[in-house]
């Protein structure tokens, strides 16, 4: 899109305008342009509250209570859209609508007396309803003067709506009260007290002067609803019901998937729960730009910027520049600071300053008598970043690989793959003797598939012939074929379904689906089914271990021990649920336990490689370096391209202080990794900061570190082969490996050796932007001690050391 | 029903007031009424449901008057209100034409006279006219019409209204009645007029009510008729309602706030639930119940001197009390106030002050003449806020 097109938010309409060919369009700007069946079928996160909305209404249309309601939040929160759909359900809604008629507000139109508002609300009601309402009555009433005005259309309204309720929209509610003045609104609330005929449902950015002082004739006078930012759950949900209403299938599975879900994290940790960056983003996402998450990131930046450039119109030239600085700033910045730049005095910004926080443009940090103050939305910088050096654009690529979810350390197996194996026997024995004659082709072709190894062609076929036989056992079998060979749980789950609402009694349905949802993250919805299974058949092992998988995962650790427990009751020599087991003692730090566990399922199946690493790790956290990386030597020989044991004996063989074979280790699980793999990279880092004993040691083994890194990063081969940028997740390990120093026994200069060694590597390669910044300040933290360190810092970076710090800001927040 | 904090109630949804507007009716029998109490507290509905439901031989009629700025606006109001009751078709504004056409003399005066005549006029055609009805006038907010037109026409016109009101009612004692209500107190407005040396007692002929939040029986039936509106999930109803009227001692405003907020969160109707739900309210910020409104008015209430600042540390010492039903002697409060340092002047003072704080609602005294806070939940706001 050129600038031209693009620099104003007019022009962003008359953009959107021309591309409104179908009914699909959603409308980011205008949403109540957007067909409203879209709008319901994309709706998230509110429905209990449009349902309660609803409900108001329909009290307000059926007896003589009139409820008015405000619902407020800053752009871009969804009001527009929450409207546009309460208006399509009340017009939808037989015990509503005929006994109410709306006008809606045009929201750019200025009102400044209360004849005007009228005047507005018959024309709309003469537009929507041209029948009851005309149009040449009214033209013939503005011939008077405008008391005479007022009082005829008053008296109208009344009359008109002695049985009927008239609901008005206002939208910017505040606006329009502001431009009513004092007496404006002391005649609209007379004239609603003494004759309530009227609902008023508007909108607002913030609550405002007018409705919330007690002197004030609105005061009290609505409920005010917050409308609150999307939760990353909503985020989710809403780009999944586009991704739906587009046919997006692909991507509609992706965003079930856990890295689907990481990669709208990264998006909600910047751009927090506003509606609206998720509609624009839905427009640039596919499958694929959403793993890579950058490009379509940048795309809407693009789309966005014109819509920032033009909130800044708005504002007074003082406060554009103060803004603009803020911009294309790295960090926060103290009046002080911000007056030397803008070479004004400080009294003179300190005003402008609190204005911007009073309008929701800033937010303030203080620490003792500073304040420090940063833009209260960080994508707010796009109007004025150097786009080649956006700040965002490295935050994204970053967080991209901060939310990545932590595969490396222990590998947990599921209660799935040998127990089904009976029922694909049993689904293949009934298709021998069903009675259409297309089962036996398509039983035959699965055959071939399942002879040729061609697994990923199962899934497909048996689904097919589910959708022919439509037998429990046929759905069951597809479920489990998506699940295991597609690695596409949320199909699997569809098909568990069908598979259940013809037998609810299917105890192994239910525990395949509950594994399922495990691999989808939804692990409340999977400890339901894990207990539907168990009801059915108390017995079942595998569920209990699935089950324990669930609760290990949402950290209710206690309760996954005893899990485990109990299918090791049933069955002792349940190999997998041993290894589980053993990786959940040595998550809670009871190591020795934990390799108990791995040695009884190790003497069950002395060749399960995820047991033989998860015993090296906790060999590892124990200090029994050697006998670690005799475990993770096993799991290799067992299993050569298993990445995982590489970089974790990596950090073994630092600890023993063999060096180099612990960089060797690296380079070749770089080269084995899979998709995914790229090193669990922050013991590394805190292994080579706390054994190397000079300055240059420390700066040799850090640059030995990220020249590997580096030098896969400009491999051909492997920049081609790995899903992420080895940069980039080396520098998200650095930031992670703050969490390891033990800083309380560290001096302040050997914590400050950590940052020159990172630092005289690093400081030229782009990719270490973000993490160097975040490690040095991360330093300081742990140094001092005292979060005053960090306040230069924007919010989002903040808030990635509060997660790896565990720390807590003591922020006021002016808004 | 539905939770509907701040709305129109349907006159049929307003529970727990009816021997009030019995007791209203009986009293407009012999005299008109001057309604005081704390905005908010549902007067306006009690007005609404006696307008729905009058009583056998009263025609009522509602007006608001907080956008009236002038006299002369007021009596084109009154005037209309009073034809449409006689049926004619005689409009005000012809009336004030004619007036003026005939006028020889400045506008101010024109004015002037023109709005007492047309009062007068209006009144004198209810007094001629024998219908079987009388009118009553329900007239709400006239404090801030009082001050609209103080600030308008001055101090003079508006003591004028209310003594030609005042006037009016007991010339004709047999035609009409009427209710003033207000959110603020009237009172405020006499004393702006004594001090600018116009002293009068123009509603010393009105019967004073004030309206108190519900009864808690009443409170009770409204929460339970507002939590099955609403289909909260609750574990015990009785024990929810008694819940939502005890904290916030029986307002209905805000128990229909509680029940709106619970809803809105999608919580539990349990007592813990509320009482944290009423706790945030208490400490938020954002200060969405707007009691803030009781500190910051002190200085508008109560401007001669250190009055102000004198209330405040009243408050802090009624706060302080062992419980929100613990009351003190005027003695005690004095010699708390020593105590702390805190110069209360004279007994008279303090006296003075006190009677003010309880017409403004903000103490209440019981039968043995002690003093607490009215309404413990503004007393728990008080303590939180002052960090007492």
């Amino acid at each position: 899109m050129s600038e031209i097109q693009h620099n104003t938010t007019e022009n962003s309409v008359q953009t959107e305008a021309l591309k409104f060919t179908d009914e699909n369009f959603i409308w980011r700007f205008s949403p109540s342009q957007t067909n409203p069946e879209l709008l319901e079928a994309i709706f998230v996160g509110r429905e209990n509250l449009l349902q309660n909305v609803v409900e108001k209404m329909a009290e307000s249309a059926n007896t003589a209570s009139k409820h008015h309601v405000l619902l407020y939040g800053p752009r871009g929160i969804g009001k527009t859209h929450f409207i546009s759909l309460l208006k399509h359900r009340i017009v939808n809604n037989p015990n509503i609508n005929p006994k109410v008629r709306i006008a809606w507000l045009n929201e750019d139109e200025t009102t400044v007396s209360l004849v005007q508002l009228l005047v507005r609300i018959y024309r709309s009601l003469c537009e929507a309803y041209p029948d009851d309402y005309s149009q040449e009555w009214l033209n013939d009433v503005l011939d008077q003067t405008p008391v005479e005005i007022e009082g005829m259309l008053k008296r109208r309204l009344v009359d008109r709506f002695q049985n009927q309720t008239l609901i008005v929209f206002v939208e910017n509610l505040n606006l329009l009260l502001e431009n009513l003045g004092s007496n404006g609104q002391k005649g609209l609330r007379s004239l609603l007290q003494e004759h309530p005929f009227a609902c008023l449902v508007a909108t607002s950015q913030q609550l405002f002067r007018a409705v919330t002082d007690r002197d004030e004739p609105f005061f009290g006078f609505f409920h005010n609803i917050q409308l609150k930012p999307l939760s990353l759950e909503d985020a989710c949900q809403l780009l999944l019901n586009i991704a739906r209403s587009k046919g997006q299938h692909d991507l509609e599975v992706f965003l079930q998937s856990p890295d689907g879900r990481s990669r709208v994290r990264a998006i909600h940790h910047l751009a927090g729960g506003n509606h609206r960056i998720y509609i624009v983003l839905s427009g640039f996402i596919t499958r694929e730009s959403l793993d890579h998450l950058v490009v379509p990131f940048q795309k809407m930046a693009d789309d966005l910027t014109p819509y920032y450039q033009e909130r800044l119109r708005w504002i007074s030239p003082q406060q554009r520049q103060i803004v603009e600085l803020l911009c294309r700033e790295r960090g926060t910045m103290t009046p002080k600071a911000i007056a030397r730049r803008l070479l004004a005095s400080e009294n003179t910004i300190s005003s402008q300053i609190r204005k911007l926080v009073e309008i929701g443009y800033l937010n303030v940090t203080r620490q003792g008598r500073e304040a420090f103050y940063e833009l209260s939305e960080p994508l707010m910088r796009l109007a004025y970043e150097v786009k080649q050096q956006s700040l965002l654009v490295m935050l994204i690529d970053f967080l991209r690989i901060w939310y990545q979810l932590d595969k490396m350390k222990s590998l947990s197996k599921d209660g799935l793959s040998k127990s089904t194996r009976q029922y694909i026997d049993a689904a293949i024995e009934r298709s021998q003797t069903h009675p259409d004659p297309r089962i036996e082709i398509l039983q035959t072709e699965i055959e071939k598939a399942i002879a040729n190894r061609r697994r990923h062609e199962l899934a497909r076929m048996w689904h097919e012939k589910a959708t022919v036989t439509d037998t429990e056992l046929d759905w069951f079998v597809a479920g489990y074929c998506y699940h295991e060979f597609d690695k596409n749980s949320s199909t699997a789950i569809v098909c568990y379904d069908k598979a259940l609402a013809i037998e609810p009694k299917f105890a192994y349905a239910w525990n395949n689906k509950g594994n399922s949802l495990n691999k989808l993250n939804r692990y409340e919805e999977a400890i339901t089914c894990l207990d539907q299974a168990l009801s059915i058949e108390p017995k079942f092992a595998y569920a209990w271990n699935n089950k324990g998988n669930s609760l290990n995962s949402l950290n209710r650790d206690e309760e996954a021990s005893v899990c485990y427990d109990k299918a090791l009751a049933i069955e002792p020599e349940y190999a997998y649920a041993w290894n589980n087991k053993g990786g959940l003692l040595s998550k809670i730090g009871r190591y020795e336990e934990a390799i108990v566990c791995l040695d009884k399922a190790l003497a069950i199946d002395p060749e399960d490689s995820y047991a033989w690493n998860n015993k090296g790790y906790s060999l590892n956290s124990l200090g029994r370096y050697e006998e670690a990386v005799t475990c993770y030597d096993k799991a290799l020989a067992i299993e050569p391209t298993l990445p995982s044991p590489r970089f974790n004996q990596s950090v073994a063989l630092f600890a023993l202080s063999r060096w180099d074979e612990g960089f060797e280790s690296i380079q070749v699980g770089l080269i084995v990794s899979d998709l995914e793999m790229l090193g669990n990279v922050e013991p590394m880092f805190a292994v080579i900061f706390h054994l190397s004993g000079n300055d240059s040691q420390l700066q040799a083994r850090v640059s030995q570190l990220v020249d590997i890194y580096e030098e896969a990063a400009t491999s051909d081969e492997l920049s081609n082969k790995l899903k992420e940028d080895p940069l980039v997740a080396l520098g998200e390990g650095l930031v992670k490996s703050l969490g390891e120093i033990k800083a309380d026994r560290l001096s302040s200069a050997v914590l400050n050796s950590y940052v020159t060694a990172v630092e005289q590597r690093v400081a030229r390669i782009p990719q270490f932007e973000v993490p160097l910044r975040l490690f040095r300040y991360g330093i300081r933290y742990l140094i001092s001690r005292k979060t005053a360190e960090l306040v230069e810092l924007i919010e989002p970076e903040r808030e990635i050391l509060r997660q790896v710090l565990n720390i807590h800001f003591s922020e006021v927040n002016l808004n | 029903m539905k939770a509907n904090p701040g709305g129109n109630l349907d006159p049929d949804h307003v529970v727990g007031r009816d021997r009030l507007i019995d007791q209203i009716w009986d009293l407009l029998e012999s005299q008109s009424i001057l309604i005081n109490a704390e905005r908010r507290i549902g007067k306006t509905q009690v007005l609404r449901k006696m307008l729905k439901d009058p009583c056998d031989g009263w025609i009522p009629v509602f007006r608001d008057f907080e956008d009236i700025y002038s006299a002369q606006e007021f009596a084109e109001h009154v005037y209309d209100d009073v034809q449409e009751f006689l049926g004619t078709q005689t409009r005000a504004k012809n009336f004030i034409q004619r007036l003026l056409e005939k006028s020889e003399t400045d506008y101010v005066n024109i004015s002037e006279r023109a709005w007492k005549e047309l009062l007068t006029s209006a009144i004198e055609d209810l007094a001629k006219t024998k219908t079987p009805s009388r009118l009553v006038f329900f007239w709400d907010e006239i404090p801030y019409m009082l001050e609209n037109i103080r600030q308008a026409n001055g101090n003079r016109v508006a003591a004028q209204v209310l003594d030609t009101l005042r006037s009016l009612r007991i010339e004709n004692d047999e035609r009409f009645r009427v209710i003033f209500t207000g959110s603020i107190g009237l009172h405020h407005i006499l004393s702006k007029l004594t001090e600018a040396g116009i002293p009068s007692s123009p509603v010393n002929d009105m019967f004073k009510i004030t309206v108190t939040p519900l009864a808690p029986t009443d409170a009770h039936a409204l929460a339970v008729a507002l939590l099955e509106g609403e289909a909260l999930e609750f574990n015990d109803l009785e024990t929810a309602a008694q819940a939502i009227a005890e904290e916030v001692d029986c307002f209905p405003f805000y128990m229909h706030h509680i029940v709106a907020g619970l809803k809105l969160e999608e919580r539990q109707a349990t007592r813990t639930e509320i009482q944290d739900f009423i706790s945030r309210q208490l400490v938020d910020a954002a200060d969405p119940w707007e009691l803030a409104h009781y500190r910051k008015r002190l200085p508008t209430y109560y401007p001669e001197g250190n009055d102000a600042q004198t209330v405040t540390a009243i408050l802090d010492v009624l706060a302080m009390t062992e419980d929100a039903d613990t009351s003190l002697a005027v003695n005690e409060i004095m010699n708390n106030m020593h105590g702390r340092n805190i110069d209360v002047g004279d007994r008279d003072n303090l006296l003075r002050l006190l009677r003010l704080m309880d017409a403004d609602h903000y103490v209440s005294r019981d039968i043995n003449g002690k003093y607490r806070f009215r309404f413990s939940l503004i007393r728990r706001w008080w303590m939180l806020d002052r960090g007492l």
